[in-house]
């Protein structure tokens, strides 16, 4: 299931376990860096097969932010 | 009177990289937070090579060049065209290529010039190559790419100081013989929507010198006088570029991925190239991904792992390449050389 898989890349990334990503997880500060940004466009991009803009992906303040503007992006590139 | 035309064929290929080193380890004393392990982790670099003060592109290209001479490869008074590839001239003019020319000692029937182009540069600079052979406008065109982007860092900002280092590198284009060898097709791309996601802004006609330095917001410092990357955007635009690059350079040779033997990308940083050879399928050992004692150093990165993949027998004459360069500008082009 691609959004497990993704989950999982970005709890790696996050170094929390995966259960602990739930939608108001907070991406702040920590291991949410320009690294972690490079991680989640790779991971996205490998698990949905699209390429987020970076500047909206680094504005999202929690897990739930993020997983809407992969599916917003998804929305747009199959219109 | 002009040589006859004929095809052309990189001929050889040296490198030069200074003596100066910054380490991971001096780089962690100065950013505590980034231990020496976890720069490699994230880069692939140990180490880049850093010009003196007093070291400008000329004189990385020059003993770059030299190297070639010193090898037998060619002799000076048979190179009659000179192209110089820099984003770091030593001066605004005279033209850096002028400057080489002479301290190179090549003829003054020689033409030379400069071309501003970063992480494309290297392959840019063949086709230019490449078209002067053709045409029977030269017959032995020395292509030098090097760069000193230290020279523009902000001491306090991280994310470039772990990335780029300082080299030049010398490549002989000269007409194909009976061998075999041949350079191309090429593809080219450009997106000027990019030129503010890896800029120095300041310094040049748009915009004067002396403007304070702002301080950084998510994409790191942000000083006009100083190189600003947008790592992330340029990260998003090499995934989106460069395997469109890839399918329509291998469409334009009629050939697969498996008919190539080696690929030699833009060596930007260890996590970039993982991420593409990930994507384009391309099993390991025929892609190269080596930048541990010489950072990114920008138009040299290919025509370096070429010159060490031929080193150590990774590549062999006779193989077939795909050089592949992308960045700054935003720029890219690839080719395909059979060696």
């Amino acid at each position: 299931m691609n959004d497990a898989a993704f989950l999982a890349e970005l709890a790696e990334t996050l170094e929390v376990p995966a259960d602990r990503l739930t939608d108001d997880f907070p991406l702040a500060g920590g291991n949410w860096d320009s690294m972690a940004l490079l991680v989640v466009i790779t991971a996205i991009d490998k698990h949905y097969g699209v390429i987020v803009d970076p500047a909206p992906l680094w504005k999202c303040k929690t897990v739930g932010a993020l997983r809407r503007v992969i599916d917003e992006t998804r929305l747009k590139r199959s219109a | 009177m002009n040589p006859p035309r004929g095809q052309a064929r990189i001929v050889a290929t040296r490198a030069y990289l200074p003596e100066g080193r910054l380490s991971n380890e001096e780089l962690a004393s100065a950013f505590p937070d980034w231990g020496p392990e976890k720069i490699h982790a994230k880069t692939g670099i140990r180490c880049r090579r850093i010009a003196a003060e007093s070291e400008c592109a000329s004189d990385l290209g020059v003993k770059a060049a030299s190297r070639l001479f010193d090898d037998g490869v060619c002799r000076r008074e048979d190179v009659d065209f000179l192209l110089f590839c820099t984003q770091s001239p030593d001066h605004f003019l005279p033209t850096t290529a002028c400057l080489v020319q002479d301290r190179l000692g090549l003829p003054t029937s020689c033409g030379a010039l400069d071309f501003n182009l970063g992480c494309s540069g290297f392959v840019y600079g063949l086709a230019l190559a490449k078209g002067l052979v053709e045409t029977g406008s030269a017959r032995n065109v020395l292509l030098i790419t090097a760069e000193t982007y230290s020279k523009y860092l902000h001491p306090e900002d991280r994310g470039v100081r772990t990335i780029f280092g300082d080299a030049a590198a010398a490549t002989l284009v000269s007409a194909a013989g009976a061998d075999g060898a041949r350079l191309g097709p090429f593809v080219f791309g450009t997106d000027g929507r990019g030129d503010d996601k890896l800029i120095v802004a300041a310094g040049a006609a748009r915009s004067p010198r002396g403007r304070e330095v702002k301080d950084g917001d998510s994409h790191g410092l942000h000083s006009p006088d100083h190189l600003f990357m947008n790592g992330a955007e340029v990260y998003s635009f090499t995934l989106r570029a460069v395997p469109q690059a890839f399918r329509r350079l291998l469409a334009a040779a009629a050939i697969g991925p498996d008919e190539v033997d080696y690929f030699l990308f833009h060596q930007a940083n260890k996590y970039m190239l993982d991420a593409l050879r990930a994507k384009l399928e391309i099993p390991p050992e025929r892609f190269h991904a080596d930048i541990e004692s010489t950072g990114n150093t920008v138009s040299a990165t290919i025509p370096i792992a070429l010159e060490g993949a031929l080193e150590s027998g990774r590549v062999r004459p006779g193989d077939l390449v795909m050089l592949l360069g992308f960045g700054v500008g935003y720029s890219w082009a690839g080719a395909l050389a059979r060696l």
